[in-house]
């Protein structure tokens, strides 16, 4: 641990480097902005950023980026609170008491409930991630194929299982995914798979692609459908807008909702396929059922504030854990930021420490800068944050647009790139439009290589014996765990239909 | 009945590209020593998963009750939260809007090529704008302008991204603006 604690001295040397220090500032300002902007989102803004890192250094990099996720779980709750606008689906659990709270008069109060639990969120899961990171790396270090193919098939279950739609839409969207990553020459026997003689298609279709026009098209698209919003916010009154911090007998009285709020962000952030917005309503939810105050959530209580933006903010460093440790990415934001290692010709997972210990511990350093940073931020520019609600969506989503094209030539400089976004971008659109959820898609697109990679060496060096996933102890309990999350939305709804049915008697 | 069969036709749709798809991964070309598995296998794998959930759908459709499908936790979640945000509510929808956007995107994508990263991107940013019903023209110009001039100057003197010029006049026009602005 102690190790650990030195190697952070350094990574907090690098951070405060003037050129890592002024990215790291550039990504809150810009995490901010997408978080209050309601027509984009946190993985939109990420991925938009992108282009920008790639004459930067790993370390700069990385650090803009993670520096938009932390504060992209945050900025949000000021539109949410103060204007009844969730900037993300993040911020929905803060309209039931943070703007409650504010409609009672307290709005000052609720910003400051909100800062206080993305302050202390985002500490704890950076330490964690401190502390957990180098152990996990470690044992990751003895496992083989088996056991990464049991976490790969667990990171997709759990995507399927936690997200929205349908499980059997989420279940197809994964496996449309998963084929997307087929496409191209196989890296096992150099075989061209779905080409039809097609270079571009030879060539393999790129995750980024995938992501930026399914996210960021797709949206956009979406929306000029629903029809944009004008600057319809009134924040002529924003002047007032002020935060007002919790004092020391209030923060000690909400001191179990805290530290439950910080263990479920920083679980659900390591789940993989479970993110920001999955941890704020569990973390809710879980007040609503164990919480002191459970009969008055929703009327504009502390502990309905702090829960969510506390397990939000959390989620960050917990989902920093598999992808600097495995090298599985477990939410949007978190494949945006592999993409960022990819580009730079790193691959995390276990050896990461080995190779590239102090961009490690620099991005560590840079979570504990960017949390304080993001907290200064809101307090003291939020007047000035929620004035970009009077931007007009049609001129912010026609930037997006040209953001993600240039983002996707850039990457390889390749014109027939733009095609194969705006193909993503219509079927992120008929995604939306026919309820199949896009987060598997985009995750199967990424973890397919990954995943196909382990299972052909896997069943290539135990002679086509798949029953080696239950034969062998972490990959039986990794297995059993995926088939548990695929069988548990069943359960849920079994139950559901029953309960259901029996009201449906006893009303009769 | 009607609904239902519309209901199962995107799966059918989807089960008969699983099948041509299967069909294709069967003639992959590789050379591989007896019992080792091939290039086809992890594809037909997948395949043969998404055409037994397009089939359980299909049969549901017939058989079952569309509502009270199995779903993940974040769409029950926000199936319950959708009352109360004004974000995830529900519009009503504007199909021309849409097929305007796509249209423009499209041209541009065909464009840009041709007529230059410039041009085209002024062009697409004014169009975009009042496609998406915004009509404050004075606004639209420049934003449009200033904006296809920014993202010129960013990519092209910061990030160093070597943007399309176009051909012909518009190849001139592109290198002109370049000058002026101190890109070489």
């Amino acid at each position: 641990m102690l190790d650990a604690l030195a190697h952070l001295a350094g990574g907090f040397a690098d951070v405060l480097q003037p050129v890592n220090l002024m990215v790291l500032a550039l990504g809150l300002v810009l995490g901010l902005l997408v978080a209050v902007l309601p027509g984009l989102t946190l993985v939109m803004g990420v991925v938009l950023a992108l282009p920008f890192t790639y004459k930067m250094g790993l370390t700069p990099a990385v650090i803009l980026l993670t520096a938009m996720y932390v504060s992209g779980t945050y900025g949000g709750a000021f539109t949410a609170i103060l204007f009844r606008i969730p900037g993300e689906p993040i911020d929905v659990p803060l309209l039931w008491d943070g703007y409650a709270m504010a409609r009672r008069g307290a709005p000052a109060k609720a910003l400051g409930w909100t800062l206080f639990g993305a302050f202390g969120g985002g500490l704890v899961s950076a330490l964690v991630l401190v502390l957990l990171s180098e152990p996990v790396a470690r044992v990751a270090l003895t496992f083989s194929a088996p056991e990464f193919l049991a976490i790969l098939l667990f990171g997709l279950a759990s995507v399927v299982t936690l997200g929205g739609g349908s499980l059997s839409n989420a279940l197809i969207s994964l496996f449309l995914g998963l084929m997307i990553a087929t496409v191209g020459i196989d890296e096992t026997y150099g075989t061209e798979r779905f080409a039809f003689g097609i270079p571009m298609l030879a060539d393999g279709i790129e995750y980024l692609l995938v992501m930026v026009g399914a996210y960021g098209l797709g949206e956009v698209f979406t929306r000029l459908e629903q029809g944009f919003r004008g600057s319809s916010v009134d924040t002529r009154g924003s002047a007032r807008i002020r935060t007002e911090l919790p004092g020391l007998a209030e923060l000690l009285a909400t001191k179990v909702t805290f530290l439950r709020s910080c263990a479920i962000g920083i679980l659900v952030g390591i789940v993989p396929g479970a993110g920001a917005t999955i941890a704020s309503f569990v973390s809710y939810g879980a007040e609503a059922q164990y919480g002191k105050r459970r009969k008055e959530l929703g009327s504009g209580i502390p502990e309905g504030i702090l829960a969510p933006q506390t397990a939000a903010t959390a989620s960050v460093g917990g989902a920093l854990i598999p992808l600097l440790t495995m090298g599985i990415p477990g939410s949007g934001a978190t494949a945006i930021i592999l993409a960022a290692f990819l580009l730079k010709g790193v691959q995390p997972g276990p050896q990461v420490f080995v190779n590239s210990g102090e961009t490690v511990y620099a991005i560590f350093a840079s979570l504990f800068v960017a949390v304080a940073g993001m907290c200064l931020l809101g307090y003291f520019a939020i007047k000035l944050l929620v004035r970009v609600l009077a931007f007009p969506e049609a001129v912010v989503s026609a930037f997006v647009v040209m953001f993600c094209f240039v983002g996707a030539f850039a990457a390889r400089n390749n014109l027939t790139d733009l095609y194969v976004i705006t193909a993503f971008g219509v079927l992120g659109y008929l995604f939306e439009r026919f309820r199949f959820p896009i987060a598997p898609m985009v995750l199967g697109a990424i973890l397919g290589p990954l995943a196909e990679n382990a299972f052909m060496t896997t069943m290539i060096s135990h002679g086509n014996d798949w029953t080696v996933l239950f034969t062998r102890p972490v990959a039986c309990v990794v297995t059993l765990l995926s088939i548990a999350a695929l069988v548990f939305p069943l359960v849920r709804q079994w139950r559901e239909s029953r309960r259901a049915a029996s009201c449906r008697e006893g009303a009769a | 009945m009607l609904r239902r069969a519309r209901r199962a036709a995107s799966y059918a749709v989807l089960l008969g590209a699983a099948a041509y798809f299967y069909h294709l991964a069967g003639s992959f070309e590789f050379a591989a020593p007896a019992g080792r598995i091939g290039p086809d296998a992890w594809p037909k794998i997948i395949l043969g998963l998404l055409a037994a959930v397009c089939l359980y759908e299909i049969g549901r459709s017939f058989l079952g009750s569309a509502a009270g499908a199995a779903s993940g936790l974040l769409q029950s979640l926000m199936a319950r939260a959708a009352d109360d945000a004004d974000g995830v509510y529900i519009a009503d929808r504007s199909p021309g809007l849409l097929v305007g956007g796509i249209a423009v995107t499209i041209a541009y994508v065909l464009l840009v090529d041709v007529i230059g990263f410039f041009v085209a991107t002024a062009l697409y940013l004014a169009a975009f704008m009042r496609v998406g019903r915004y009509r404050r023209y004075g606004v639209i110009a420049v934003a449009s302008v200033a904006g296809s001039l920014a993202l010129v100057v960013v990519f092209m003197r910061i990030v160093y991204i070597s943007l399309p010029p176009g051909v012909g006049p518009f190849r001139a026009l592109s290198f002109g603006l370049l000058a002026l602005l101190g890109v070489k």
